[in-house]
């Protein structure tokens, strides 16, 4: 009971309080988009958009035992996905030969990781992210998600082993 | 090893463990493919970026948002008066009446007819086309929140007002002041609208056009002519255009909601007050030694090592009878709510039903009382807390009984 009032009190600070709201979890939510975007300035800016959108919603949001910041990263993963379609239909994406010049082998392999990485499914994503970027345990990992702790382990593993294949299918050695 | 096995075998490499070969090699893809995401953003760069975002909300206070949200929740709630306003008649209208009843989450916008009135406004929420309840947003796209309300099925209003960080509770809207008056009276507007029979409809491009009239008010409602569901509401006073409510979202709810739907949400440190038909604000005008009667719910004559000291308390606009037990205090009461019950209320809800089928409100106040309130009928019995940070109202709620029962 203690933890479910807790969250709950929680979520509705997050509701009233958007300063905290926004100090708190504007940097993971940059951090985020980085991998998503492929860009720390492009996700300082995206972030900001998801912020304005959280100004507009979290107060009307319903408490349904998750917290505000699932709500939050689910804005941002959208946003990341509008802002990636828009660019492909623009902007040559990263793995495009021609946009690469000359590399060392070091620095084809960090693109190579970068690259598996951003394409990692959304949920692969944000499971790895939560867990190892910002370094939350898999109790908080599985709130934000709404899954169970062994469903996000399961997502993690997934993740590993696609990111394994992808990069041997592109002939990166270090893995 | 099994999946299971091995995904938590990965959680432990990542933290270090000592593990199998397959387990280590994922642990290190991974470790790699973070490693230049864990980047730190900087103070600078967080204060600069919510500069950008949060101007607009710390400029709300120099607003003069009455009329704003005098009008504006109005115009909100004439979605609800559409729900409810279910005249015998025209097939559009029937059509209109049974798309909408049901609970739907609203997006609007409203224009003033006049700019200078008050800036375009934003209002989201739920409303309740079946049992008359509505839980409204209003926002400025220049202020930031504006004020939240909360419409009860009983006709009873809630409405918080973020300048002053003030609730006002009434049993209706026409308590409040400068507020919507009639508009907000659920029951009294349907009638109003049944027995007038003051709905038409004719066609009016791809849909149709419904024209509401209650007293001086009429609302010129566009439906999609397929769903039957509003696309703009037009709020007109003595024939005059006040103002367009552009609907952008109108989303039905699964047949059951959350319970705290329908319940304000908490504004820290909120005063709140009650207002009473006529005006005036709830004071305690007077208390003297009182006794219980066979019907009063109390925890018997002692609780807690603490014995029950029962008060007659006179409030304006009517009376209570409150019982010490030291630190818990038990409130009975009828429409008008104790000074005391309504300040636990400032900071969060949590609802869970007795045994017994009834529901408890337990409120949570920033000073650290507690208050759970719980309603049979007529009677209200709320039991408060006045430690901090204890569930003691959790328990106390669930012992009381009736002081005639054996």
């Amino acid at each position: 009971v203690d933890e479910g009032l807790d969250a709950y009190h929680a979520f509705r600070r997050d509701q009233t309080d958007f300063e905290a709201l926004f100090r708190t979890h504007y940097p993971e939510i940059v951090r985020y988009l980085a991998a998503r975007l492929g860009s720390r300035d492009d996700a300082l800016d995206l972030a900001s958009d998801v912020f304005l959108e959280a100004w507009r919603r979290v107060p009307g949001l319903q408490w349904r035992g998750r917290p505000v910041l699932a709500w939050l990263y689910r804005v941002a993963a959208n946003m990341a996905a509008d802002e990636v379609r828009r660019r492909a239909r623009t902007v040559p994406p990263l793995g495009d030969p021609a946009a690469r010049g000359d590399e060392t082998d070091a620095t084809a392999d960090r693109l190579a990781l970068t690259q598996a990485y951003a394409a990692l499914p959304a949920d692969h994503q944000l499971v790895v992210h939560l867990r190892l970027v910002e370094g939350r345990p898999f109790e908080e990992v599985a709130a934000i998600m709404g899954r169970s702790v062994g469903a996000c382990q399961m997502l993690m593993l997934r993740a590993a082993r696609s990111l394994r294949t992808t990069l041997r299918a592109e002939g990166v050695r270090s893995v | 090893v099994s999946e299971r096995v091995l995904a938590a075998e990965l959680d432990r490499a990542l933290a270090g463990d000592d593990v199998g070969d397959e387990a280590r090699g994922l642990a290190d893809v991974l470790r790699a493919a973070t490693e230049p995401l864990a980047f730190a953003v900087t103070d600078d760069e967080v204060e600069a970026a919510l500069a950008r975002v949060a101007p607009p909300v710390r400029r709300r206070v120099r607003l003069g948002l009455r009329p704003l949200v005098a009008v504006g929740v109005a115009v909100a709630v004439s979605l609800a008066v559409l729900l409810i306003a279910r005249g015998p008649g025209l097939d559009v209208q029937a059509k209109a009446a049974r798309a909408i009843a049901a609970t739907y989450f609203f997006d609007a916008t409203v224009t003033p007819a006049n700019p200078r009135l008050f800036p375009a406004t934003e209002i989201t929420g739920y409303v309740d086309g079946i049992r008359g309840r509505a839980h409204v947003h209003v926002y400025s796209v220049s202020s930031g929140t504006i004020a939240e309300t909360v419409l009860h099925e009983n006709g009873s209003v809630e409405r918080w007002l973020a300048r002053t960080n003030t609730t006002l509770v009434a049993s209706s809207c026409s308590a409040l002041p400068g507020g919507c008056g009639e508009m907000f009276d659920p029951l009294g507007l349907y009638a109003r609208a049944v027995d007038a029979a003051g709905v038409s409809s004719r066609r009016s491009g791809g849909g149709y056009e419904l024209r509401l009239r209650v007293g001086n008010v009429e609302q010129i409602v566009q439906v999609d002519g397929t769903r039957f569901l509003p696309r703009s509401i037009q709020w007109r006073e003595n024939r005059r255009l006040v103002a367009s409510m552009r609907i952008a979202r109108l989303e039905r709810q699964p047949a059951v909601v959350p319970p705290d739907t329908w319940t304000m949400q908490p504004h820290g440190g909120a005063h709140v007050l009650q207002v009473l038909p006529g005006g005036a604000l709830v004071h305690v005008l007077r208390v003297r030694p009182g006794k219980v009667t066979p019907a009063t719910r109390w925890l018997g004559r002692s609780y807690r090592g603490n014995r029950a000291r029962v008060a007659d308390v006179t409030l304006t606009g009517g009376h209570a009878t409150r019982i010490d037990y030291g630190p818990i205090v038990v409130w009975n009461y009828g429409r008008v709510i104790p000074p005391q019950v309504l300040q636990a209320q400032n900071l969060g809800v949590k609802v869970f039903p007795l045994r017994s089928g009834e529901l408890v409100h337990v409120y949570f106040s920033l000073g650290g009382r507690e208050a759970a309130v719980v309603s049979y009928g007529a009677t209200n019995i709320a039991v408060v807390s006045l430690r901090r940070g204890n569930l003691d109202v959790v328990e106390a709620v669930q012992e009381l009984t009736r002081a005639g029962s054996p």
